[in-house]
């Protein structure tokens, strides 16, 4: 049920006009890219000049029009992975970097923090992106880049395929909750026959799609090129990909944190 | 095992990236060129399928089923099962798929890391673990017993080899200070657990195939398509064996060890000195003369130990496989 929240949200965000969503989906890939290698090539122990990254996804979804706290909320989600990974470090580098009153702050905390902030921060440039997008017009722009049709394809199709057969899973279990008395989860005997009910389903009904793309002439892939206004790239969205790359790369190679403060 | 942006760097990015887009490259091709040899029901419902079987990925995971004695539930994954289902590079591609939505829909492992999740995820389990182990041991009419150990032995040696490549992905980056050591047997620890519990859904689920539909299934538990190659899948494992025993005896520690550090502390840090009786000079005689390896460096054992280990395993599986006869064939 939440993955089909998690799309309509997508979908419904991306539907709104805003300045944002004006600019070709191919710039905001290309700048999304920069983005993420900029900010991920920053040394982790320089949390000062990371967090001057946070600038790009902040203007970006005021620009799109997004609820940036409720993106905040979202890209949080990472968080504790990432934290997993990097809490050894406040046990292995104690090198200290500055005190806060009588506390030491060490190096292992500042990368602790810093590996929390790279997650949050590269998940909420891909929100912005595809928030004021659309999956469908992102996947698109990947396949304009260079990615192949046949793959773009398979990738809308499966998009195309995860409401129907979400649906289908849902019906399925609410049968079952139905009967099962508040039960969360089943016995593996009972949970195979559901779960391969559910793919005898699909699969048929992949079968029977198939058939009917094949008698509209559909020949194994969508071309790359389609027809559409929002495809046409234009002079703004030169000036979005230049202005946005070139402020990330001089944030990355001029340390500007050190230079201001 | 999704990774995230914030545990890679863009080296390693890009590497893993290059590699993910050469084998979707590769991939797409072995496709086509399967497509244009299929009958025209095949040709036509390939593509859709694909499509199909991942959604049905993501909708299956919203159920869980109940892992007996723990408490805890768990779901399918899906690697193996759509390397079952559409053949291993159309379910590289297909899991290929779900990852590139996972990440940009629902935030899921991050895009500069998609390269690795590919890998990590889709490679390893449709084109190492499933054509190596589950497609040559399997046999024409396989027991619910075979198809059960195999499956549970695929996913776990997929999801292990997984957990190996985000260690060193995420090592290799410079993310994390834990020694790559300990790092590796939490996560291995892990995903063995996580292993088990999905290839025991995957063998639930091709049983099920396997019972209504069993033209779904692409491989042989169903028909006498190739005969079983277990020489091919030793020799394999002998070669992954003496590879991983090569390279990660450097991980060997130089402290010593449980025993030898209690005696150190017992004997307030002094090496602990033979009696020089004339029965412990016999005794260390004969240990010099019958050992392998007295004064042996760290790497060479490792290759050693290794093949010592494929030995026995040899041995056993040689002692301890069923003859073939046991399952029947058309």
């Amino acid at each position: 049920m939440q993955a089909l929240y998690a799309l309509d949200e997508v979908e419904r965000t991306a539907r709104r006009r805003s300045s944002l969503k004006q600019i070709d989906a191919r710039a905001k890939a290309i700048v999304t890219i920069v983005f993420l290698c900029t900010m991920l090539s920053m040394p982790i122990d320089r949390l000062s000049e990371l967090m001057l990254f946070t600038i790009y996804p902040l203007l970006a979804a005021r620009m799109g029009g997004m609820n940036y706290a409720a993106m905040v909320r979202n890209s949080l989600l990472v968080a504790p992975f990432a934290a997993l990974i990097a809490l050894p470090n406040i046990f292995y580098d104690r090198v200290p970097m500055f005190l806060v009153g009588e506390l030491v702050i060490t190096r292992g905390w500042i990368s602790l923090v810093s590996i929390i902030l790279r997650g949050v921060l590269s998940v909420q440039a891909v929100m912005v992106w595809i928030g004021s997008t659309g999956t469908y017009q992102s996947v698109r722009a990947l396949q304009r880049l260079g990615m192949p049709s046949l793959f773009a394809s398979q990738i809308f199709l499966t998009m195309r395929y995860i409401r129907l057969i979400i649906d289908q899973a849902l019906q399925m279990r609410r049968a079952r909750d139905a009967r099962s008395f508040g039960r969360q989860s089943y016995p593996l005997r009972l949970w195979a026959m559901l779960v391969g009910e559910l793919l005898l389903r699909s699969v048929k009904r992949g079968e029977a799609i198939g058939y009917a793309m094949a008698a509209r002439g559909f020949e194994s892939s969508m071309p790359a090129i389609a027809l559409h206004y929002q495809d046409r790239w234009q002079r703004r969205d030169t000036l979005y990909t230049i202005l946005c790359s070139t402020t990330l790369i001089l944030i990355r190679i001029l340390h500007l944190s050190e230079r201001i403060f | 095992m999704h990774m995230s942006d914030a545990l890679i760097s863009p080296a390693v990015a890009a590497v893993t990236g290059a590699v993910a887009l050469s084998l979707i490259a590769v991939a797409i091709r072995r496709v086509g060129q399967r497509s244009a040899e299929e009958s025209l029901h095949h040709k036509h419902t390939l593509l859709p399928l694909m499509g199909i079987m991942g959604a049905f990925v993501f909708a299956s995971q919203m159920i869980n089923f109940t892992i007996p004695g723990t408490g805890s539930s768990g779901h399918l994954v899906g690697g193996v099962l759509l390397a079952a289902m559409l053949g291993p590079w159309a379910g590289f591609l297909t899991l290929s798929g779900v990852l590139l939505i996972q990440c940009l829909v629902f935030a899921d492992g991050g895009f500069l890391a998609l390269g690795c999740n590919i890998i990590n995820m889709a490679a390893i389990s449709c084109l190492v673990a499933y054509p190596i182990i589950f497609r040559n041991m399997m046999m024409p009419n396989a027991t619910v017993k075979r198809i059960t150990i195999l499956s549970i032995t695929t996913s776990v040696v997929a999801l292990v080899f997984g957990a190996v490549a985000v260690t060193l992905e995420t090592t290799l980056s410079g993310v994390t200070m834990l020694p790559m050591r300990q790092f590796l047997v939490y996560m291995v620890a892990i995903h063995l657990a996580v292993g088990i519990g999905e290839g025991i859904a995957t063998a639930a689920v091709l049983l099920v195939v396997r019972r209504y539909r069993p033209d779904l299934i692409v491989d042989n538990i169903t028909s006498p398509r190739r005969h079983h190659n277990t020489g091919r899948v030793l020799t394999l494992f002998a070669i992954a064996a003496l590879i991983i025993g090569a390279s990660f005896s450097w991980l060997a520690s130089s402290k010593p060890d449980g025993l030898e550090w209690s005696i150190e502390q017992v004997s307030n840090g002094e090496a602990l000195t033979t009696p020089d009786t004339r029965y412990h000079a016999a005794a260390a005689d004969i240990v010099e003369q019958t050992a392998l390896m007295p004064d042996y460096n760290t790497s060479l054992a490792g290759i050693l130990g290794s093949g010592a280990i494929i030995l026995v395993v040899f041995l056993a599986t040689y002692l301890f496989h069923p003859r073939h006869r046991r399952w029947p064939t058309d």
